[in-house]
Formats: C-alpha cells, sequence, structure tokens
C-alpha cells in the first residue's frame, strides 16, 4: 500500500513536471505558470522535509549559484526607485529559485533528463503544428498570410525570438538523442522536418548563429576527429547561405530611426551605446536597482534617435547589459560566476547535451534579454537546474572552480571586460554630458524681444531706411499719453532693391524653434487711399536668407518671404489684409494664404499675433496667426480644419534662420507716400525639437 | 523501473491541452482577427474594374492605375486578387486622376499585397459585417466620432459590448454610424428626422458649435434629447480637454451645459474631460484637439459600463 501510494506520487510528481516542460511553447503564459505553481505545490508533499533539506544541503553551492538572478532582482530592489515594479521583477524570476529548490531536494530518476528535454520537443512540435494548423487555415480562406516572422509570432502568441530559441534547443535536443538512440529516428526525422523550416519562418538571426554554435559544440563532442574539421567548414557554410536566403535577408533591411535609415549592426551598436551612457551614470557597483526608472536611457534613445527604442521603451537587448544596468557590478560578476560555474560542469561531465544549450543561449543573450522574459527564464532555470541536478556532485564546486587557474583567467577577463565597458564609457560620457548640458540650457533658455517704443527703440534693431526722417517716436494718434513708433515709406525710398522701409530683427530662429510674438499697427489716413491702380503692400515679413555658403547676388533664385502680412488694395479703395506662408521657388509653389474677412480701416490700432513653429518638412513647420485675438478664416484644406487655425506650410527654404521684419514694402508704382504706427512689439522663441 | 508518464498519459495530455488551446482560440479568434467578422460567404461584387496595375502600396495607401476612371465608393470594400492571393481593403478617402487611383487611410482587411507584384484584378465589393449584438446603437455625432482614431471608438465598444450598430454611413470597418464632419447640434436636429429608431444612442459633439451662443446651444441639446425620448439609454460623451486654450476654455463651458441638462434628464454622461484631463500627452493628439486611440479604447469602455 505504501508502495503504491509513493508509486502514485513519483508518477504526480514527474506527470506535473512532463507539464511544466510540455506547456512552455504554447500559447500565453497563463498555462505554463500555472504549471509550475501545481509542480512546486506538489513538491511540498512529495518527500519529507528532513529528506529535502539533506538533499539540498548537499546542494547548497549548484543552488546558490543556480538561484543568482532571483538573488540579484531581491537585492536589486534595495536601491530601486520603483519598488511596484521591483516586485514584478522578482515575480518573475521566481522559477530562478523553484527550479533549483525543487530539483535539487528531490532524488530525480537517471532518466529524467532525456525524458524531460524529450517532451519539451515534442511540445515545442505540437505547439509549432497547432499554430501551422491556423496559418493554412488562414491562407486557404485568403484570410490573410500569416507564415513568417511578426505574423507568424500572432498566431503562435509567442515572441518570435524565444519561440526561435525553443526550436534551436528542440534540434539540439532531438539531434542529441537521435546520437544516444534515445529517440525513435522516425520520431525524430518528423521532429526536425518540421523543425527546419520552421526556424526560416521565424527567420530570427540569432537562432541561426546560436543553432550554428550549439551544433557544432554537441557534434565536437561525438564525432571522430577527422569530421570534426570537415564539420567546421560545411556547417557555416549551410547555415550562411540559410542565412543569405530572401526571407533572411528581408529581416536585415534597414532600421529606420528618427529623420534616416541604418543598417542593422549600427542600429545595435547605437543601442547599445545609449545603454552603456545608462550604465556609466549609474553606480558602478549596484546599478539602477530592480525595476528602475529608465527615463535616462529611454532619453537616450531619443538622442539617438531611435524612434522605436524610445517609443516601445526597449530593453539593453543583451542579457549581459541588462543585469550589469539594473544590479552593476556585483550583479554581472555574480551572473558570470553563473555561467562560469555551468560551462565548467558541463565541460567536467562532458554532459554535451547541456554545453549545447548553454551555448545556444548564451549566443540569444547577446542580442536578447533573455532571462527578462517568463519563456527565457523558464527555459534557462529549468533546463540548468536539471542538466546540474544530474551531474556528479562535487563536494566545494565553487573552491574547485577557483583553484582552476584556467577558469580564474576565464572569468577575469569576462570580468574586466564589463568594468573596462564601464570606464570606457564613463570618461567620455561625462565630457559629454557637460556638452549636452550646455546645449541644453542654449536650447531651453527663451530668447525674449520686446519694445514699447516708450521713449526710443531698442538697440536690437536694425533698419532698412533711406535716412533718418523715416522713423520716429512719435505720440499715439489716439492716445496722446502713449509713445509709439512711425515709420515713413516715400516713393523715392528705394533700399536694397526695393521700395521699403522697415525695421530688421535678428531672433536666430532656426529650425525647430517655435516662436510667438506681435505687436500693434495703426494705418493712418494717408495710408488708405482711393483711386490708386490694384497693389498691395507688406507690413510685416520674415525674410528668408540665401543658401548657406551664397549672398543673394550669388544665389540667383528667386522667394518669395516664407511668413508675410500683407496688404491689398483694389481700385474702390478697399484695402485686405492676407497672411501667407510656406515657400515659393521655382517650381515649388506651396505659399499658403489666409485672408482677414473684414476691411482694413484707417485710424484703428489692429493687434496682430503669431505662433511659429520653423521647420523644413511641410508636415511639422506651421502658422498661427491672429487677429485682435481672433483666428483669421481658415479653410484651406481639411487638414488645417482638423488642425484648428494651424496653417501647416514649411517655411524654411535652408537652415540659415529667418529674420523678422515690419514697415513698409510694397509695389514700385505706387502713387503716393505711405505711413504706418507700430506699437507693443514681443518676440519669445525658444527651442522645442 | 521508471514512474515517469506513459505515452497514453503523454498522448492524452497534449490531446487536452491541444483541445483547451483550440477551443480558445476558436471562442476568441473574433477579437484577434476582425477579418473573421466579416461575412464571407456572401461576398458581393458590385463593379468589376479588370486590370490593374499597383504602382504604390504601404500600410494604409494605396495607388492602382485602371484601364478606365473610377468613381470610388468609401462606404465599399475594395479587392485585388490574382491567380494565388486575395487582398481586401476599406478606405477614408479617394484621389481620382484619370485612371490613376490614389486610396488614402487604407484598412488592409486580410493583408497587404506584396509590392514585389503589381498585377492584380480590381473589384468593387459589398463585404457585409457580422454584428454579434443583439441592442441596437447609434452613434451620432461629429468629427470625434469620425476622423482619425475615432474609426476605433465603435470598433471596442463591439467588443465589450453585445450591441449592434446602425446607422446610414459606414466607417472603416464597415459599422454603420450617424457621425457627420463638423455637424453641429443645430445640424442633428433635423438629422434626428431621419435617423431610425435604436435602443441607445450615444452622441458626441459639440467641437463645431463654435460659433453658436451657449442659450443656443443648450435649446439645441434639448431638442435632442426631447427627440430620443423613447429610447432605452442616452450616453452622452462630453468634450475633451485640449491644449489650445481657446478650444479648452469652449470645450469646458459646453460640458456645463450637457451637465445642467443630463441633471434635468435620464441622459447618462461619460466625463471625457474628466477622463482624460489628468494625461493629456497619452490621451490627446499632437494637433490638441484629437483624440488617440487609447483615448477611444478608454471612452468605449467606459460607454459600455454605462449601457450595463
Amino acid at each position: 500500500m505504501i508502495g503504491n501510494k509513493k508509486v502514485l506520487k513519483e508518477k504526480v510528481f514527474y506527470w506535473l513536471l512532463t507539464f511544466v516542460a510540455i506547456t512552455i511553447a504554447f500559447p500565453s503564459y497563463s498555462i505554463s505558470s500555472q504549471a509550475i505553481i501545481g509542480f512546486a505545490l506538489f513538491w511540498v508533499f512529495y518527500n519529507s522535509f528532513k529528506e529535502k533539506k539533506e538533499l539540498l544541503q548537499k546542494n547548497i553551492i549548484p543552488f546558490l549559484l543556480l538561484s543568482i538572478p532571483f538573488w540579484l532582482a531581491l537585492f536589486g530592489t534595495i536601491f530601486t526607485n520603483d519598488f511596484e515594479t521591483a516586485l514584478k521583477e522578482i515575480t518573475n524570476k521566481i522559477p530562478f529559485l523553484i527550479f533549483p529548490l525543487t530539483l535539487f531536494s528531490v532524488k530525480l530518476q537517471n532518466k529524467t533528463v532525456p525524458f524531460i528535454t524529450k517532451q519539451f520537443s515534442i511540445g515545442v512540435f505540437v505547439a509549432s503544428l497547432l499554430a501551422l494548423m491556423k496559418v493554412v487555415y488562414f491562407k486557404v480562406n485568403s484570410l490573410g498570410d500569416y507564415y513568417y516572422y511578426d505574423k507568424l509570432s500572432i498566431l503562435l502568441n509567442k515572441h518570435t525570438t524565444y519561440f526561435a530559441l525553443f526550436v534551436v534547443l528542440s534540434i539540439l535536443i532531438v539531434i542529441h538523442q537521435l546520437i544516444y538512440k534515445k529517440i525513435n529516428k522516425k520520431v525524430s526525422i518528423a521532429l526536425l522536418i518540421l523543425f527546419v523550416p520552421l526556424i526560416y519562418m521565424l527567420s530570427v538571426r540569432i537562432s541561426i548563429l546560436a543553432l550554428l554554435v550549439g551544433l557544432l559544440t554537441l557534434l565536437v563532442y561525438h564525432l571522430k576527429r577527422k569530421y570534426i574539421v570537415g564539420l567546421l567548414v560545411s556547417l557555416p557554410i549551410i547555415f550562411g547561405s540559410i542565412y543569405f536566403t530572401p526571407n533572411f535577408q528581408k529581416r536585415f533591411e534597414k532600421s529606420t530611426t528618427e529623420n534616416t535609415e541604418i543598417n542593422d549592426i549600427d542600429y545595435r551598436k547605437l543601442h547599445w551605446e545609449s545603454v552603456l551612457e545608462t550604465i556609466s551614470q549609474n553606480s558602478l557597483l549596484v546599478g539602477n536597482g530592480t525595476g528602475s526608472n529608465r527615463d535616462f536611457l529611454y532619453n537616450k534613445y531619443k538622442e539617438n534617435k531611435l524612434t522605436a527604442a524610445y517609443e516601445d521603451e526597449y530593453n539593453a537587448h543583451n542579457q549581459f547589459l541588462e543585469i550589469f544596468l539594473n544590479q552593476g557590478l556585483i550583479g554581472i560578476s555574480l551572473f558570470l560566476l553563473l555561467i562560469t560555474f555551468l560551462i565548467c560542469s558541463f565541460i567536467k561531465s562532458k554532459n554535451s547535451l547541456a554545453l549545447s544549450v548553454l551555448a545556444a543561449i548564451i549566443i540569444f543573450m547577446f542580442t536578447e534579454s533573455i532571462l527578462e522574459r517568463h519563456s527565457g527564464v523558464i527555459v534557462f532555470a529549468l533546463f540548468m537546474s536539471l542538466f546540474i541536478v544530474k551531474n556528479k556532485p562535487s563536494p566545494n564546486p565553487l573552491k574547485e572552480l577557483i583553484k582552476n587557474p584556467v577558469v580564474c583567467l576565464f572569468y577575469g577577463l569576462l570580468l574586466g571586460f564589463f568594468i573596462a565597458l564601464f570606464f570606457y564609457n564613463t570618461k567620455p560620457h561625462q565630457n559629454k554630458a557637460e556638452n549636452l548640458n550646455t546645449i541644453e540650457v542654449k536650447l531651453n533658455k527663451k530668447k525674449k524681444f520686446s519694445d514699447n517704443f516708450e521713449n526710443s527703440y531698442k538697440n536690437f534693431w536694425l533698419k532698412e531706411l533711406a535716412d533718418d526722417s523715416r522713423d520716429s517716436i512719435v505720440k499715439d494718434p489716439l492716445d496722446s499719453t502713449n509713445n509709439v513708433l512711425k515709420i515713413t515709406n516715400n516713393l523715392e525710398d528705394r533700399i536694397s532693391g526695393g521700395l521699403r522701409s522697415e525695421y530688421l530683427l535678428h531672433s536666430k530662429d532656426s529650425f525647430g524653434y517655435k516662436t510667438n510674438y506681435g505687436f500693434n499697427f495703426f494705418l493712418p489716413e494717408n495710408f488708405i487711399k482711393k483711386g490708386e491702380e490694384k497693389g498691395w503692400i507688406i507690413i510685416h515679413q520674415w525674410h528668408d536668407a540665401p543658401a548657406p555658403g551664397f549672398n543673394w547676388s550669388t544665389y540667383a533664385r528667386k522667394t518669395q518671404p516664407p511668413v508675410h502680412l500683407l496688404i491689398e488694395h483694389n481700385t474702390n479703395g478697399d484695402y485686405y489684409l492676407f497672411f501667407k506662408t510656406g515657400l515659393e521657388i521655382g517650381d515649388i509653389k506651396e505659399i499658403k494664404i489666409v485672408k482677414w474677412p473684414e476691411k482694413m480701416i484707417s485710424n484703428k490700432w489692429y493687434s496682430f499675433s503669431c505662433e511659429i513653429f520653423w521647420s523644413l518638412y511641410s508636415d511639422e513647420g506651421y502658422a498661427i496667426p491672429k487677429l485682435d485675438d481672433k483666428y483669421f478664416v481658415n479653410e484651406i484644406s481639411e487638414k488645417d480644419l482638423q488642425l484648428s487655425h494651424k496653417i501647416f506650410a514649411r517655411n524654411m527654404y535652408n537652415s540659415i534662420p529667418n529674420y523678422f521684419k515690419f514697415g513698409i514694402y510694397r509695389q514700385g508704382w505706387e502713387k503716393y507716400n505711405r505711413d504706418i504706427y507700430f506699437d507693443d512689439f514681443f518676440a519669445e522663441s525658444e527651442r522645442v525639437k | 523501473m521508471t514512474n515517469f508518464p506513459t505515452n497514453k498519459t503523454i498522448l492524452i495530455t497534449f490531446f487536452v491541452i491541444v483541445s483547451w488551446f483550440g477551443f480558445k482560440f476558436i471562442n476568441n479568434a473574433n477579437d484577434l482577427f476582425f477579418q473573421l467578422n466579416y461575412n464571407w460567404d456572401k461576398e458581393e461584387t458590385l463593379k468589376e474594374y479588370g486590370n490593374a496595375t499597383v504602382d504604390s502600396i504601404n500600410y494604409n495607401y494605396i495607388s492602382i492605375n485602371t484601364t478606365s476612371k473610377l468613381q470610388p465608393n468609401p462606404k465599399n470594400t475594395y479587392k485585388l486578387y490574382n491567380d494565388n492571393d486575395s487582398y481586401y481593403f476599406r478606405y477614408t478617402y479617394s484621389i481620382i486622376k484619370e485612371t490613376n487611383n490614389k486610396f488614402y487611410g487604407v484598412e488592409w482587411i486580410t493583408d497587404i499585397p506584396n509590392s514585389e507584384i503589381s498585377s492584380y484584378v480590381f473589384e468593387e465589393i459589398n463585404l457585409d459585417l457580422n454584428q454579434k449584438g443583439g441592442v441596437s446603437t447609434i452613434t451620432i455625432g461629429d468629427n470625434y466620432l469620425l476622423k482619425n482614431e475615432a474609426k476605433y471608438f465603435r470598433k471596442f465598444l463591439a467588443k465589450q459590448e453585445n450591441i449592434f450598430f446602425k446607422g446610414k454611413s459606414k466607417d472603416i470597418f464597415n459599422y454603420p454610424h450617424e457621425a457627420i464632419k463638423n455637424n453641429t447640434s443645430k445640424k442633428i436636429i433635423d438629422q434626428l428626422e431621419c435617423i431610425d429608431f435604436a435602443d441607445n444612442y450615444i452622441l458626441f459633439f459639440g467641437s463645431a458649435d463654435k460659433a453658436m451662443s451657449f442659450d443656443e446651444i443648450k435649446k439645441n441639446l434639448e431638442v435632442i434629447i426631447g427627440k430620443l425620448e423613447n429610447a432605452k439609454k442616452i450616453v452622452f460623451i462630453t468634450l475633451p480637454p485640449s491644449t489650445i486654450k481657446d478650444i479648452d476654455d469652449f470645450n469646458k463651458n459646453y460640458n456645463k451645459v450637457i451637465k445642467e441638462i443630463a441633471e434635468k434628464s435620464s441622459i447618462k454622461i461619460v466625463d471625457s474631460y474628466t477622463l482624460f484631463k489628468d494625461d493629456v500627452q497619452k490621451y490627446i493628439r499632437k494637433d490638441g484637439i484629437s483624440l488617440s486611440k487609447d483615448a477611444y479604447y478608454l471612452l468605449a469602455k467606459k460607454v459600455s459600463e454605462n449601457l450595463i
């Protein structure tokens, strides 16, 4: 009776362990998590606590080493600034506690590793078949093509990189079992027939390298030396040819940053540079803390124009950097200790499968933070615990490691590499940070100009006037307590090839600047005249400058001011105000016009204001003009309407800032001298992009 | 002797797992794969345009050259096919110049055609949407129920509620509605004369009422609510915050009017202003006025709670 109970207990225990392995590859995480919880709960009653304690004591060093990622997450909470996220991280890492604890405190049967790994492979096979059935259903019914990469991942309901990891590990397991004749040949062929094309369909590039390294590691143990040389030559060629198939190459298409396309290697480089700069900002010893705010990193992505990275808040995409970021030198040294321990243990025990699986996972870790997701955590924690527990126990594995000079050198080199990375990035970064700060101060500093022309005009004005008599500070025609600027333009006032009298301001607002400005203007009776031919008078404009390296004579191209406020008059003596913005040069005719609905009248002060975002791009640059705090009529395009009086138009011909002008600029055939009054000018600008 | 699970046990385990996931997939597929919501069995060809050449394509745009000039209709669905594949799309607006047809705001129903293949046969078809719900609902409004990300509002709401939409217009996903560009409360009074009866009405407008006085707006809203008195439920969505001060001020005042009317009637209010004001960056798009996809998701959720 007691024997039966024990057998039943064992059967349930192994079934639960099998269930954990099978469900790893299936869609969503909930069933896999429930399987782990079920397994852990059953373990509590599986054997006596005394036995558990004895067995765990024997394996205490491997247990502590294998659970390092969990302890690191826990340790990192001391320094975290986001305790809630840190708790989630700890929960995510619990399998690093559960699997070593449960598997090191029970007596596992000899064939546990081949059995569980085989069931894992079959689980991957069945999960793949399930997804492929859905793929075929959609294709046959013309409901979409879900064969490759991200579309396939929708039907797998798993991230393609992690599913590719499962497939790579399954291939290694099947080949290993084939070598040791632990699997039926027909079954293994059926599995491989699905897995190999699946690797192609998943199109995860790192999986090719991981499979290559894993296979080489596996086969080196089992082939005669003469075959090994052949293998070392042939395998890279085979894998290289798969790598260069169109589907994989499609995945090599250039990545998009904010304003350009860069190749994948450059994108990764920029990504990791951002991570390393962030690491160098943290404490070297303990890092940023588990789950801590990563705004600095995301800002770095933004600075490096890695659009997708900052929008989707990418992690480090490298497991080693991820740990260095979170738990600093303490974290990375302990994690490297774990990796070194695993490598040495597997080499010592000549466990080719364990070594090849570890090699494949490490390769994945170079481009993905594998242990940040449930799938990666379970695979790593379960497999490594199983492989270690079936190794011959060593009385003190840590001591053995320390005594081995090769291991010490290997470990020291790895650790030295990461420390060097930290210091390499710290020094230039500090300079860079200082520079950036300086730039930011400059960028964020608002430039302000204002002039109420009370006693005189401010010294930031430049003038394009025929002589000193053309401008003067005079009494406001409607309020004798106020002084205003009067500008006169007589018919003989030809300056720089035009009939003009204007004040100029170089506010130096280039692209990326937003300018808010305004002024009051008054049209005296000698401005509104009847009996003149149809004509126009520009009373304000932002004037463009020739392209860099040119002056107006060498530039020799006719442009329209990108922003201008213009009064048009007809033969009846009706005066209308127009605001125009956009570029006009050669075949480019993009000027957008809005008209003030009422006629302009004399002896009235008008208050004009405008917000402009300066840009070289038509979907970005805009102007929002107002007269007397009301928007101009504005229904030029659907987009304008939708965007509430913002008139979208590019407003820079080149990178040289446009400059502000007001006064009078008009056609040469006009009949009358004219005056205009200005008051209360203001302009504020700042770089916003 | 080992106590590992037998092959039979493993087989049963796999059978149960596969059945469970299969069942789960069938149950949730309509939400995950929107194309399964269309009535493919009753696909009906309305016009055949013959051979067409695709000269440019992306996820929300297609330019097609046809042999004759088209007069496309955004209420219908369009199909491109060759011997191997069929692709279906709906669009928001088009620009037709002779035989070149540019479709904008495209929503691909199944898949995006391979850009390397350009020759297809082109058809205009009728492809009905299978609405699963039983409670008829009409969405009446202005740009907030029509433009930009508004397309997701009915889609999200249909996912959450046992409702089917009615209306003379159809959105990009083929959900019927009664939203009109720049619709005003005044126009809605007339519009209601020719709107079908429904169990529920969802109202979201006001942004185009700026030219009216608040007294006039109040009168209009009272007339609208009065005309819908036989409805089981009326949900009125208030105007959202705006990053543009003038618009924000107007919206706040408009919302006061809505709330005053709601106090005197049985209509339910979903206060989008309060919902979005604390995270404007997330819920209001860069133009400072229109709502983000996240905003419509939250709105659908809140409206759904009020329809229960």
